[in-house]
């Protein structure tokens, strides 16, 4: 017997990818975020609300991941901005790879702002980096506010929390201090937002530090 | 779900480490996954099983050393120095 020694990351080929990825994209001088979130939480209503708002302020451009049907797509579709749908067809999570040929469909220099809906998911998309700027990760108030205690590993890889459907906090027993401190407790430099995308409470705030990361990436 | 994923990329990882020559010896492989990785092992273990099927790998097995962090590495593969079979002279 003898022993061939390996140490190599099983990830390694997605890595490579998303490093890829982050060069191009810094090439384009954009700024890119990884949207994450289970099913339902509102990814794609604050990626609406979130591009009416920056209209005529920021070029977004969207990368959506769904299992099935271009759904999403049509959605952002009606609001002007260019949108590239992959399907994974059941694969849980979007990957490095797809989201580079999605990338070659769009017009990078015509984009500010690169957002990528990944398939709605809070365990599998926390472990493969899209070559991102950032992982924001979604949750909402009706999910309760132990989920960043059970589903650790997508707090810990993401640097900002936007705690949606504020607006339905009198009728769900989640207590938001409770939620943002749990989350805190797995990532203490999580920056936090707290919205409603039915109310249109706390988007101003998160638009306005949106625009100022695309700012400080061209300054 | 995404296990099979990840036990394709562990044979292709493999492939690309060992010799052609000395494919059908490989025995073992060895792994390292982080109590964090997102990796259930038994699915893993399961999926590599499958991954195997038709590839000189059929033979070998996982060994998986769970540490803490979210490591998810290919630390090793054990051959057989004289497969079965019989390798290149
Ligand atoms: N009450 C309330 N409902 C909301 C809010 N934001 C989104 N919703 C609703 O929640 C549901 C799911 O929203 P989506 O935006 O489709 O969620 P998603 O995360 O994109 O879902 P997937 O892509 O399928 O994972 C829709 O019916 C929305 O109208 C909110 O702030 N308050
Ligand atoms: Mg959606």
């Amino acid at each position: 017997m003898s022993v061939v020694t390996i140490e190599r990351k099983v990830l390694e080929k997605n890595d490579a990818f998303a490093a890829e990825n982050r060069r191009r994209l810094a090439e384009a001088r954009l700024f890119a975020i990884n949207v994450v979130s289970s099913p339902g939480a509102g990814k794609t209503s604050l990626l609406e609300h979130t591009i009416q708002r920056l209209d005529g302020r920021l070029r977004i451009s969207v990368v959506e991941g769904d299992v099935q049907t271009d759904l999403d797509a049509q959605r952002v579709a009606r609001y002007g901005a260019p949108v590239v749908q992959i399907v994974t067809n059941g694969g849980c999570h979007l990957e490095a790879k797809l989201v580079q040929d999605a990338l070659a469909r769009l017009d990078l220099a015509a984009t500010d702002l690169l957002v990528i809906e990944n398939v709605g998911n809070l365990v599998c998309p926390a472990n493969y980096d899209l070559g991102e700027a950032m992982k924001v990760v979604l949750l909402s108030t009706t999910e309760g506010d132990d989920k960043p205690l059970k589903y650790p590993a997508m707090f810990r890889n993401a640097s900002v929390l936007v705690v949606n459907k504020i607006d339905l906090l009198p009728y769900v027993p989640c207590d938001v201090d409770t939620l943002v401190g749990n989350a805190r407790t797995i990532n203490p430099a999580l920056r936090v937002f707290q919205v409603s995308c039915t109310t249109g409470a706390g988007l101003d705030d998160w638009c306005t530090w949106l625009a100022a990361q695309v700012t400080a990436l061209r300054a | 779900m995404h296990e099979l994923g990840l036990a394709q990329s562990i044979v292709d990882i493999i492939r690309a480490n060992v010799p052609a020559g000395r494919a059908a010896g490989v025995r073992e492989v060895r792994l390292r996954v982080g109590e964090t990785a997102g990796v259930l092992v038994e699915s893993l273990e399961f999926c590599f099983g499958v991954a195997v099927v038709g590839t000189p790998y059929a033979s070998a097995v996982l060994v998986v050393d769970r540490v803490p962090g979210h490591d998810l590495q290919v630390v090793s593969v054990e051959l057989d120095d004289d497969p079965a079979g019989g390798g290149t002279p």
